[in-house]
Parts: C-alpha cells; sequence; structure tokens
C-alpha cells in the first residue's frame, strides 16, 4: 500500500485504505450497524442518551469486556477459551472468601490472579504439549472451574465486605474505578498485541502453527502467555463483577463464555485464528452492551433481548461475510 | 574460503550417518549416510514415496530418526525441533509452503526473529528492516503487501529470503520451482549459485532434472529409502538418474502422434471468455472434438488456470461469454455440480485441497461420482464399492495395499491416479485436467499421460491444462498458448514443439506480469 497512489483523487482513497488496513470487513459492517443503532436509540429511546446512561453502558460491559481481551487473545491465536465462563465466578468466591477470611485486598488480589493463571496454564498445558484440541480442552475446564467456584462458595451467595468492593466505587465524573481499570487494559492488551514480540508471536501461531514452529517459536510458551493471560483477565473481571454487586456467587458471570466469544467474532475476528485484535473486540462488546442497554430502557422482555441479540451476532457478521464474498465475486 | 583452503581435510559441513527411520512396520529411510560440504549442492533425487522428505525432515529436526545420527563438524549431534536445527544454521524451506498469510511480507520475512528491543517490536521497525534485506537480496517485493495478495511465485521468493536472511548456512529447498514460471526459476537458480559461492550449502530436491544437473556438485538417489546411487553430474546423462530411481531402464512413453480426432460437431466449444479478475481472460475460443487432447499451455499468472477453472464450473469469478456442450448453448458454468450434469469431469491442480478426502477410504473417492451403481435401494453397500473399486484400482494401476486404505497414505503419483479414475468412472464426455502430473514422480507421470492419451482414443474429449512444457508437448494432439488472458499460439503436427510454445508463452512475460500485478494491487486497494 506505501507504493499506492499518491496524488490526485486516488489519495483520499489510499488513506482510507490505509486506515482499514487489517481490519475485516466484518469489522467495518459492525461499525456502521453500531452507528446506526446508537443513532436510532438516541432518537427513539428517551433517557438512551443522557450521560448516567454511558456510564451504565460502560459499567455493564466492563465485565464482558476483560474476559473479552483474554477471549481476543485465544482466538487470534487459533483456539478458544471457554473456561472463562468458570473462572470469572471462580475469581469473585475465591476474592470474597479472602477478603471475608481477614486477608487485605492487594493480598487477595494476587492470589485471585495467581488462581486464574494457573487454570490457564493448565488449559495451555493440556492444548499445547498434550495437543487436545482448545474447544474440548477449555470445555473440560469450563465445566471443573464452575464446579469450584460453587464448592468455594459452599453453594450460597456471599456478600463482600464493603470495603473489598472498592473498585465499584465512584470516582471522577460518575465513573467507578473498575471503568479506568478496563479502559487500562484495553491499551494493555492492545500495545501487546501490536508493539511486542510475544504479541507478533501469538499472530503467528494462529496464523500458520507449523510456520510458528519451522520458525523457531515455541508454540507451546506463546500458548502458555496466551491462556494464563485470558485465565488472569477472566479471575480480574470476577472480581470486577463481585465488587459491582458486592456479592459474589458459584455462577457470577457464568454467561461470558458465549458473549466474549460473540463480542470477538463481532470484532472481526476469523475462528481460524490470526486475525482481529483489540480495537474490533472492544466495538463488539460496545456493541453487544449497547443493544441489550437499549432494549432494557425500552422494556422489553429478556428473552426477547436473547433473540435480539443472536439476531445482531448473525446479522452483523452475515453483513460483513456478504460483502467480502460480492469483493471475491468481483 | 580461504579459511577452507588453509584446511588439510575439508570436513564436510554436517554428514548423515546411518540415518534410519521407521513408522510401525514401515521403513521410510534405511541406513542412509550422506554428506553435506559447505560450499556444495547435493541434489536429492527419487521417485515420491523414495524417502527424501524425511530425510529432510529429519535434516531440520521436524522428525527425529529411529537409527542413526548426523556428525557436525565431527560432533555427533541429533536435532530434537526444528529451533535446534536452525540455531545449527539449517533452514529448510518446505514444498508446502509455511507462510502467515494474514501477515505482511517483512513480518513473514523476519518470521519469529523481528527486530526487537526490550521485547518490544513494531511495524515501523520491521518494515526498515525487510526493506533493507529485500533489497539486499534483490528480490523486488514490497515488505508492506500482504501475503495473500501475492503470486504463488512471490510467496515462494519470500521463503527463500527468509531462510537467507536468517544466515542459514545449509539451507534445503524442497521443490521449490515447482509452481515458478520460466523466468522466475532462471532467477531463483542464479540466486542459489550465488549463495553456493558464498560459502552455503545447499540440499536440492526437484523433480526437473536438469535444474539440478546444472546447480548440484554431487547427486544422491533413492530408491525405497535407500541410498541407490551417489553420482556427479559430469559424466553422468539424465537418463542413468532415471534409470537409478526408477531401478530399471526408463520407456519412453509411446503417445499416438496422429490425432483421432472425429469430425463430428465438437463436444465443447468455448466461446469468448472474459473475466474481470487477475489473471484476466480476454476473450478465449477454443473447441475441443471427440477423440483428440487439447493442451492449454500457459505460464504462472497467463490465466490458463482460469480456462481449467471455468471449465469445471471451480471458479467464484464470473466469467462472460458462453460454452457450447454438445451443440447446446449456455453461461459458463457456475458451479462444479453444473458442469457434471454436463457430463464434464474436472480434476483440479490441487488434488490435497480439491481434490480428494485424504482421510477416507479410496473406494469412496473411486465411487463417489457413481454412488449409484454401487449402492441397493439408495444404500450403499461396502461390497459394491470395493468391487468396483478393485476394477479401477487394476485397470488404473495404483499401488495400494487395499481399497480401504486411505487416500492420504498413497504417494502423490497414486493419490492422482485416483483422483483420475474416480473422474472417469463417469465416463464424462470431456474430462478436464489442470496440472496432472504437478509433484508426481516420473513413472507415475508417463502413466497419467498414456491414461489421458488412451481417454481421449476410447472417444472422450480431453482438456489439459498446464504450465509444464514437456508435458503440454508429449499428451497435445493440437496444443494452444495462452498468454495474458488470450490464446496467442496453436500449434499441431510436425508445427508443435517445446521452443515454439515456449517462445509463445514467454514472448511478453516481463511487461504482462508488472501489469497484472499492479493492477492486483489497486484491486487490494478498491476492496478495502
Amino acid at each position: 500500500m506505501g507504493t499506492g497512489p499518491a496524488t490526485g483523487p486516488g489519495r483520499g482513497l489510499s488513506v482510507v485504505s490505509r486506515a482499514l488496513r487489517g481490519r475485516s470487513a466484518v469489522t467495518s459492517g459492525v461499525l456502521v450497524f453500531y452507528v446506526v443503532l446508537s443513532t436510532f436509540f438516541w432518537l427513539q429511546v428517551p433517557g438512551f442518551g443522557s450521560y448516567n446512561n454511558a456510564v451504565n453502558i460502560i459499567s455493564t460491559a466492563s465485565v464482558v469486556m476483560v474476559v473479552s481481551l483474554g477471549q481476543a487473545l485465544a482466538i487470534i491465536s487459533g483456539g478458544f477459551d471457554l473456561s472463562v465462563g468458570g473462572v470469572v465466578p471462580l475469581g469473585a468466591v475465591v476474592f470474597a472468601q479472602l477478603t471475608n477470611g481477614g486477608m487485605s485486598i492487594p493480598m487477595s488480589l494476587v492470589l485471585v490472579l495467581l488462581v486464574g493463571t494457573a487454570v490457564g496454564g493448565i488449559n495451555a498445558l493440556l492444548i499445547g504439549p498434550f495437543g487436545i484440541n482448545p474447544l474440548i480442552a477449555t470445555l473440560g475446564t469450563l465445566s471443573i472451574t464452575g464446579g469450584i467456584a460453587f464448592t468455594v462458595a459452599n453453594g450460597v451467595t456471599l456478600q463482600l465486605r464493603p470495603e473489598a468492593g472498592i473498585l465499584g466505587d465512584p470516582t471522577v465524573a460518575q465513573l467507578p474505578y473498575f471503568a479506568f481499570l478496563v479502559v487500562g487494559l484495553g491499551v494493555f492488551v492492545h500495545l501487546l498485541l501490536r508493539y511486542t514480540v510475544l504479541g507478533r508471536r501469538i499472530y503467528t501461531v494462529g496464523g500458520n502453527s507449523e510456520a510458528a514452529r519451522l520458525a523457531g517459536i515455541r508454540v507451546g510458551l506463546v500458548l502458555f502467555g496466551v491462556y494464563g493471560l485470558s485465565g488472569a483477565l477472566a479471575s480480574l473481571a470476577g472480581v470486577v463483577a463481585a465488587s459491582q454487586v458486592l456479592a459474589a456467587t458459584g455462577d457470577i458471570g457464568a454467561t461470558t463464555t458465549l458473549v466474549s466469544v460473540a463480542a470477538v467474532v463481532l470484532g472481526g475476528a476469523a475462528l481460524t485464528g490470526g486475525t482481529g485484535g483489540v480495537p474490533g473486540t472492544v466495538l463488539g462488546v460496545l456493541l453487544l452492551a449497547t443493544v441489550a442497554n437499549g432494549m432494557n430502557i425500552m422494556r422489553v422482555p429478556a428473552f426477547y433481548q436473547q433473540i435480539v441479540t443472536g439476531a445482531v451476532l448473525l446479522f452483523a457478521v452475515g453483513f460483513g461475510r456478504l460483502q467480502e464474498t460480492f469483493r471475491d465475486r468481483r | 574460503m580461504t579459511n577452507r583452503m588453509s584446511c588439510q581435510t575439508q570436513l564436510p559441513f554436517i554428514s548423515v550417518q546411518s540415518v534410519s527411520k521407521r513408522y510401525g512396520a514401515t521403513t521410510v529411510l534405511q541406513d542412509v549416510s550422506i554428506d553435506i560440504m559447505s560450499g556444495n549442492c547435493l541434489a536429492l533425487i527419487g521417485e515420491n514415496g523414495a524417502g527424501k522428505s524425511s530425510l529432510v525432515k529429519i535434516l531440520s529436526g521436524i522428525i527425529q530418526p529411529t537409527e542413526g545420527w548426523m556428525d557436525m563438524q565431527g560432533v555427533r549431534t541429533r536435532f530434537g525441533s526444528p529451533r535446534e536445527a536452525q540455531a545449527a544454521g539449517i533452514a529448510i524451506i518446505p514444498q508446502e509452503l509455511a507462510y502467515v498469510p494474514n501477515m505482511t511480507v517483512g513480518e513473514n520475512l523476519l518470521l519469529g526473529r523481528w527486530p526487537q528491543r526490550l521485547a518490544c517490536t513494531s511495524s515501523r521497525r520491521i518494515r526498515t528492516v525487510a526493506r533493507r534485506l529485500l533489497e539486499e537480496l534483490d528480490l523486488g517485493l514490497d515488505p508492506d503487501l500482504l501475503m495473500t495478495e501475492l503470486g504463488l511465485a512471490q510467496r515462494q521468493l519470500v521463503e527463500i529470503g527468509k531462510a537467507l536472511s536468517a544466515d542459514a548456512r545449509l539451507v534445503i529447498l524442497d521443490e521449490p520451482t515447482a509452481s515458478l514460471n520460466g523466468v522466475e526459476a532462471e532467477r531463483l537458480l542464479d540466486t542459489l549459485t550465488a549463495m553456493k559461492r558464498r560459502g552455503v550449502a545447499l540440499v536440492y530436491i526437484s523433480h526437473r532434472l536438469e535444474e539440478c544437473f546444472r546447480l548440484a556438485d554431487q547427486m544422491v538417489v533413492l530408491r525405497n529409502g535407500q541410498v541407490a546411487a551417489r553420482r556427479t553430474p559430469s559424466g553422468t546423462t539424465p537418463k542413468q538418474v532415471v534409470t537409478d530411481m526408477l531401478g530399471r531402464d526408463y520407456v519412453e512413453p509411446h503417445l499416438t502422434a496422429a490425432s483421432q480426432r472425429s469430425e463430428d460437431a465438437p463436444v465443447v466449444r468455448v466461446i469468448d471468455w472474459r473475466t474481470e479478475q487477475i489473471p484476466r481472460l480476454q476473450g478465449i475460443d477454443f473447441e475441443a472434438h471427440r477423440g483428440e487432447v487439447v493442451a492449454i499451455f500457459g505460464l504462472v499468472g497467463s490465466g490458463a488456470e482460469r480456462i481449467a477453472q471455468g471449465l469445471g464450473g471451480h471458479t467464484r469469478s464470473r466469467i462472460t461469454g458462453s460454452i457450447e456442450i454438445s451443440g447446446v448453448r449456455g453461461r459458463p458454468f457456475r458451479s462444479p455440480a453444473a458442469a457434471r450434469r454436463a457430463r464434464v469431469g474436472y480434476v483440479p491442480a490441487e488434488r490435497k485441497t480439491d481434490g480428494l478426502a485424504l482421510a477416507r477410504p479410496i473406494q469412496e473417492a473411486l465411487t463417489v461420482l457413481v454412488s449409484g451403481r454401487v449402492s441397493r435401494g439408495g444404500v450403499v453397500t461396502r461390497r459394491g464399492e470395493h468391487r468396483f473399486a478393485m476394477k479401477l484400482v487394476s485397470r488404473f494401476g495404483i499401488h495400494c495395499r487395499s481399497p480401504q486404505q486411505s487416500v492420504g497414505e498413497l504417494s502423490g503419483g497414486n493419490q492422482q491416479k485416483v483422483l483420475l479414475a474416480g473422474r472417469l468412472a463417469a465416463t464424462p464426455d470431456l474430462l478436464v485436467l489442470h496440472e496432472p502430473t504437478r509433484g508426481v514422480d516420473v513413472g507415475a507421470r508417463a502413466q497419467i499421460h498414456e491414461l489421458i492419451v488412451e481417454t481421449a482414443r476410447n472417444g472422450a474429449a480431453v482438456v489439459v491444462v498446464t504450465s509444464d512444457l514437456a508435458e503440454a508437448v508429449a499428451v497435445a494432439d493440437r496444443l494452444h498458448v495462452v498468454r495474458n488472458g488470450v490464446i496467442v499460439e496453436r500449434l499441431s503436427g510436425a508445427a508443435k514443439t517445446e521452443s515454439a510454445a515456449l517462445t509463445a508463452a514467454t514472448a511478453a512475460t516481463a511487461a504482462t506480469t508488472d501489469t497484472a500485478s499492479s493492477e492486483s494491487v489497486d484491486d487490494g486497494i478498491r476492496a478495502r
């Protein structure tokens, strides 16, 4: 593209193409869809456009956002991390038990992160050295971690000490602490993917794992990084979820598995690996959260929301695929 | 160089010592020993399944030998992984290219070795280093293009650049010229010769013997996993090498020179085919009659492959114009099913991805188009399938233990025969073959050529689309040469010679490739 036309009317085109470079047609489709949808809600739904509601959307999207950042790593590397749906509640209940047991908050956070990283490490072990398909491997650990979460909570709802829910306390402009945490994590993962050697390796492993192996990349180590980070992020998402409601149960955030996969795919990642990124993932999460929020205000019953969410996913991704098909057909 | 001269006895860069490789009861390599000298090229020659690939995989650490070891400058070595081999200065360019499609040329060139500081890297730094390397290697590639935006030949060049830029001291090339056109292959051989002068050792695998003779300092012929002969290019004839490979004298396939073209209306008539997509067809007209083989010869990027895909309905791009099948005129096929309904048998170029289900048994591949004939009341009977398959296996000379063996276990040549036999089982009126002997050994190649001619003589019309010059001339009754999306030459009888065809095909290759690639880049921009 660097050698593309640099003068005349071609120039604007080249700038646009450069800006969109690396974005799949799916992402551009989703972006258009998101703008149209937001405009619709803005005009049609009273209260949607208020600042409070924006804060509301950000808050509800936070847990899914943190999980999706890890899910994006897994999907870019050519895999899946279904276990997040077990690790989120596990992180939440472990955090609740530790802080209730009198441990300091920073120490509890460190232990929670260690638990999440350990689950991720086990996933990487199952997928790399043992060669189990990521879908199966993390489906197994999803069930196991979910079960452990219930066991740790003794099957009841654990109350969180108010000071342990500090992440949920409002700060400047009514935004809770965790909103800044989420932004920080997003920037961190984005920089990781864009500017670090590990990031390139993740794309390489996902794009062609045999090429990665032949290039002397230790695929097993890269997978440890990917699933370890995904596990850590999911456990942290559990703490965020618990701090929002000052309580933790064995199934808090258990639905994040499918929502995070949906968000990452909406963000333009291919399930075959090697593509995708943080900007697309953020877009995917925001789209799903905005749809849910708009319908909540419109008092659409939850079961209809479920249908609409599925339709949005298929429509947005299908639209992008159609674009690609037409491009190929020319 | 001076260092080496001063050495009294020159040690090989690496020497393979009595290496064997077994998978269960199957021995793929048995007691193979070879020496590879720095600055020399060793050509590894053998039919498919002779053990060449296994040997180079052991050399590059992809697989480990069952017995034996390697000596590197006197030190006993075994590579546990490609990483270890790479650290020892060994790079392999496999036949199935190992690149990352969604990354740029620069990222692929430096794959795994991106310029870094404190574990960080950036596109800009990768681009800078890549651009410098590409200039040094004189590869003429833009580091910013995505691999998917490149043609096959250019992707190959990136792979070669990757090995060279890793400062490899031994580079193993497995069929590097299989998908390159004459000019590109020529350029590659020059690059390799220059590498030899710089003291790099080469292991070269190719079915094209003339390349081996040009490049190699020593030739090792493998047969059934053992060293069958060691030769030097001077004082050896290609014929001797072929004899070594086959273990018997090579008989030139006897192809009937006189066409037995029927005078009826043609089976197929292609009328004014055009496409928008690169490589672009710009008005293709030809016809094929019962009893004759029409070969379409064109180099990579000439548009020839679009003709094959169009005849098989195997294309997503729109072809305008029309096609007449046995006198009935219609639009070009929009799907493979449409081609099949018109009684066209289509053998695609990529047998592994487009032709065969490698994990399924041979008998299924042979009966897939004729399941009605091996079923009763809509239920496929294993016995009927087996019996039908046995007939085809013996008729087409497919070497297998049993038709229940999976297709993937066969050698390339036998896979190709299975694919061809499965298409012929449906007795098509028109048989279309695209690159029918790509990556196939000499013996199977001759057999496939005989089968092609025999199919025509038995009353079908056959169209062979190929970038293999010798093949085009050998099988064709009439030879059409495609360049830049048009048929530029129609040759038959005594005029049908390799030099005439090649001249027509290459006349403006350089100019054509240039416009083609710049146009495809523009396409890429518009598409985004």
